[in-house]
């Protein structure tokens, strides 16, 4: 485990009675890094957080802070704060007082109090709005007062339950830069719930993917990315054409496996067994299309059924001539096919890195 | 810990102590007897055999159930048709006549009887203005001290008992459902009949259900307008623990009261329920 | 609207009309007669005066009673809404199994007839050797009342969203302090609404107080004393006071309950 990690999830799970909404799960979270759990409704991402916050007990493990299991510490005296999708504002109390909430319990002086209330408020922006109530505020003013309600107690972590998720798309962009940024401001380490997968890719250092209570992959945005741990992962983090096949043979530096694409190279990969079936993912806007009658190794012969505009981008729907029955999909800058049409003759090519082998 | 368990025994407890613990010490009562001025604790079922021997109990029994359910009726229909045509309202007027229908309960229950009183006396307003009117020649001993006294103060008394159940049972019916049959091509009187009516009717009938359970066990209504000839149930309740002073005897009474209750309560859910499944 | 349609509302309107006068009749014939003398059973208009009102005040029987109730009341409604705002805490904050079982029970007095409430309080203080006074009729007065404070606060805990009370726990608070700062005064409102609810039942209630009440009556056992030697315009002076205190009463409630639901809207 690295050294610098400041959470540690050990062998941690949850089950409600017989259901087992979180399996046994390790997770380390290292100092200041902005992280983001990913994953459909029911995959356990908001039980990991209301389990580190202290609103919900794990039915076993360990949750270690600095080293110190903290499973036992009651949530008023964890050094985290959330900021709750619903924003869990007082709607009896104005916005200083919401914001100053977290000193006043502890017994901080009310001058130093309303220093540091101010000090927040101008981070957050909304010095204007300190004497108005929630329900006097926007959407996005509630989610910078809740956050705001959050950092003011300087917490070692701050935990993010899908607070983006109420509001409108562009005030979502804005809200996603504004709160890298106060990240990256305040030095503070940030554990973001969504199962939005863009939001997770524009905001995150890491991201770990979850479904059915369990941690299907973790990485940088860019690994997941590229390189799809699971199927699950591959569909669910953006699109992906899927392509079943069997490994022919596997020496020699690279691998061969007979697919609906024909038989494709993918680099050798020791885990591959000859004669087993494997999925394989590329990325619709990996797949180039060149003129029908050239030759390149890794290419197939496909006809287009459809061609959808989608602004700057294209889809094309093609199928691979020898099925006849498999499609795949193939994303194209706008201006690259000017004269595509339905029932044209086309060869789809690829480059064996783009291909990943799921597991 | 020793502090949870004793918030948790202070919060099954105390209703515990202060409710369930009295009716289940009245039940108990029920099969008791008297000796001297003292409850004896021996088991008989004396009482309930004197009460199921006696048929003027019996005759006061029945009797006062059909009182409490004419009271329950007039209740239901008159409070429907009130509560209906305040639901019909919108905007300041509404919350007016709703408040104006709601006061009532907060006049005291004896000052409401008092004024009964001065209406249906001998000399009361009722007989005034009737024999002022030219409808009767002298006043009339109708409603003078009898059941049907007994039956039209009741019928005033409880009757805002019965609007306020039934105007919310009114107001959980969406304003869509109503728009939607209109726009279905019913016209009101259809629309009243097939979707508000059938809605509101449950609820309605808990209403009047409350009103048929408040006369059932009222005493001072019948004793103070009814004289001898309106006696009723509670009446006969009552005078187990005053004059009478035989508790045991008067708390079988009671028992029975409670089950006349129970099956009407129990007619009324299986009713309710029948409706909702067909 | 159609014609029938109309024709058939106007007759209801007519219909409410006369409830409505059934149920104010009574009332406003009262206050009337408290300002004049009765001569042979007919009202002397010229006699119009206070008179009857400024007798009360020399009636210390009926300002005693008066002072019963208050003290009753005021006891009973306070103690029973302590009760009841801990029951509804205690009950939202957490799967309690327990909770249909209160629930059934505080229920029991509100939906039986007084009669087996005031029967059981009696028999259970008789089997104890409590002696009848003030203090058990306040005793069946928390009975009463408990339900409808309980039930107005529980609405309104409902409606508190759970992630409020973790918020402040969250945020650093003890149990104590999210109770204190974040729990009652949002419920302030509607304990308000639920006690002034239960005064005026309190301050009406009869048909329990009397068997629980000794030789100290409250103001309805005293009424009900002075109704049976006869009428008299001293009763309807105190009749038409105790009519607008409690109507008084009544409205400040409703007022209450309507500004709660105003804000619960916004």
């Amino acid at each position: 485990m690295p050294q610098h990690a400041i959470l540690n999830l050990v062998g941690v799970s949850k089950s409600y009675r017989d259901v087992e909404v979180l399996q046994p799960t390790d997770l380390a979270i290292e100092d200041g890094e902005f992280i983001t759990v990913l994953g459909p409704s029911g995959s356990g991402k908001t039980t990991i957080l209301r389990m580190i916050g202290g609103f919900t007990a794990p039915t076993s493990g360990q949750i270690l802070f600095q080293g110190r299991d903290i499973v036992d510490v009651p949530t008023f005296q964890r050094p985290f704060n959330t900021v709750f999708q619903d924003y869990a504002l007082f709607p009896h109390m104005r916005v200083v007082d919401n914001v100053g909430y977290g000193l006043r319990v502890r017994g901080v002086a009310k001058a130093e109090i309303a220093r540091k209330v101010a000090e927040v408020l101008q981070i957050v922006d909304l010095g204007d709005k300190a004497d108005r109530f929630p329900n006097a505020l926007s959407g996005g003013q509630r989610q910078r007062v809740a956050l705001a309600r959050a950092i003011i107690c300087e917490p070692k972590i701050v935990l993010l339950d899908e607070p983006l998720a109420a509001l409108d798309a562009e005030l979502r962009r804005s809200m996603q830069d504004f709160l890298k940024d106060l990240q990256r401001r305040i030095k503070t380490t940030f554990i973001f719930i969504t199962h939005d997968q863009q939001e997770a890719i524009s905001m995150a250092d890491r991201i770990v993917v979850m479904n059915h209570g369990k941690i299907e992959q973790i990485g940088s945005p860019r690994e997941i990315y590229r390189r799809p741990g699971s199927e699950f992962v591959a569909r669910f983090f953006g699109e992906n054409n899927l392509i079943p096949g069997i490994v022919e043979q596997n020496a020699a530096g690279e691998a061969c496996i007979d697919s609906a694409l024909g038989r494709v190279i993918v680099p050798r990969d020791a885990s591959l067994a000859v004669g087993s079936k494997v999925v394989m993912a590329v990325r619709p806007e990996h797949i180039k299309l060149v003129p029908a009658g050239s030759t390149v190794s890794q290419s197939v012969a496909a006809e287009v059924r459809s061609v959808t505009f989608l602004g700057a981008t294209s889809q094309i729907a093609l199928t691979i001539a020898p099925q006849g029955n498999f499609a795949i999909r193939v994303s194209l800058p706008t201006n690259d096919f000017p004269s595509l049409s339905v029932g044209d003759q086309v060869v789809a090519a690829w480059a064996p890195d783009d291909l990943t082998i799921l597991h | 810990m020793i502090r949870w368990s004793l918030v948790r025994l202070a919060v099954y407890g105390i209703p515990t102590l202060l409710i369930l613990c009295p009716m289940g010490l009245f039940l108990l009562s029920s099969f008791w007897s008297m000796s001297g001025n003292k409850m004896s604790h021996s088991w008989t079922l004396a009482n309930y055999r004197a009460f199921f021997a006696n048929a003027s109990y019996w005759g006061i029994y029945l009797q006062t159930i059909k009182l409490a359910g004419i009271v329950a009726l007039f209740g239901l229909v008159s409070g429907y048709i009130v509560a209906y045509l305040i639901w019909r309202q919108r905007g300041p007027l509404r919350y007016m006549l709703l408040l104006f229908s709601v006061i009532p309960l907060a006049m005291n229950y004896i000052v409401k009887i008092y004024a009964m009183r001065g209406i249906l006396g001998f000399n009361g307003v009722l007989n005034s203005a009737l024999v002022w009117s030219g409808l009767l020649a002298k006043p009339s001993t109708m409603f003078v001290f009898n059941q049907t006294a007994v039956l039209i103060a009741m019928a005033v008394i409880y009757l805002p008992f019965a609007i306020l159940p039934i105007f919310l049972s009114l107001e959980r019916i969406p304003h869509s459902l109503v728009e939607a049959s209109a726009d279905l091509g019913a016209p009101p009187g259809q629309t009243f009949r097939r979707v508000v009516l059938p809605l509101s009717l449950p609820g309605s009938v808990v209403g009047g259900l409350f009103v048929m359970v408040l006369s059932l066990g009222d005493f001072l209504t019948p004793q103070m307008v009814g004289g001898s000839q309106g006696f009723t149930f509670g009446r006969a309740i009552w005078s187990q623990f005053g004059m009478a002073f035989n508790w045991p005897f008067g708390a079988a009474l009671a028992v029975m009261l409670l089950l006349a209750i129970a099956i009407i309560l129990i007619a009324a859910r299986l009713l309710t329920r029948y409706r909702r499944t067909s | 609207m159609t014609r029938s349609e109309r024709i058939t509302i106007a007759v209801l309107w007519v219909f409410a009309s006369f409830v409505f006068v059934l149920l104010y009749g009574p009332a406003v014939l009262v206050a009337t007669l408290s300002f004049f003398d009765m001569d042979r059973g007919q009202i002397a208009w010229g006699s119009f005066s206070l008179a009857h009102y400024a007798s009360l005040l020399e009636n210390k029987s009926i300002l005693a009673a008066l002072g019963n109730t208050l003290m009753v009341a005021f006891t009973s409604v306070a103690i029973a809404t302590i009760l009841a705002l801990g029951l509804a805490y205690y009950m939202r904050t957490g799967e309690r199994r327990g909770r249909a079982y209160v629930e059934f029970i505080i229920f029991l007095p509100f939906v039986l007839p007084a009669i087996i409430t005031g029967i059981s309080l009696l028999v259970a203080f008789r089997e104890v050797g409590v002696d009848r006074g003030l203090t058990t009729i306040a005793i069946g007065h928390i009975v009463v009342v408990i339900a409808i404070i309980y039930r107005m606060v529980m609405v309104r805990l409902e409606a508190l969203e759970t992630s409020q009370l973790e918020a402040s726990a969250d945020l650093g608070a003890t149990q104590f302090q999210t109770f204190r700062l974040v729990v009652v005064p949002q419920l302030a409102s509607a304990m308000v609404t639920g006690a002034l609810l239960a005064f005026t039942i309190s301050f009406d209630e009869t048909l329990v107080t009397f068997f629980l009440a000794g030789s100290d009556p409250t103001l309805p056992l005293r009424l009900w004393a002075m109704m049976r030697v006869g009428f008299s315009p001293e009763i309807n002076a105190l009749v038409t006071i105790v009519l607008l205190g409690t109507m008084v009463l009544a409205t400040l409630g409703a007022l209450s309950l309507r500004r709660g639901i105003a804000k619960e809207r916004a």
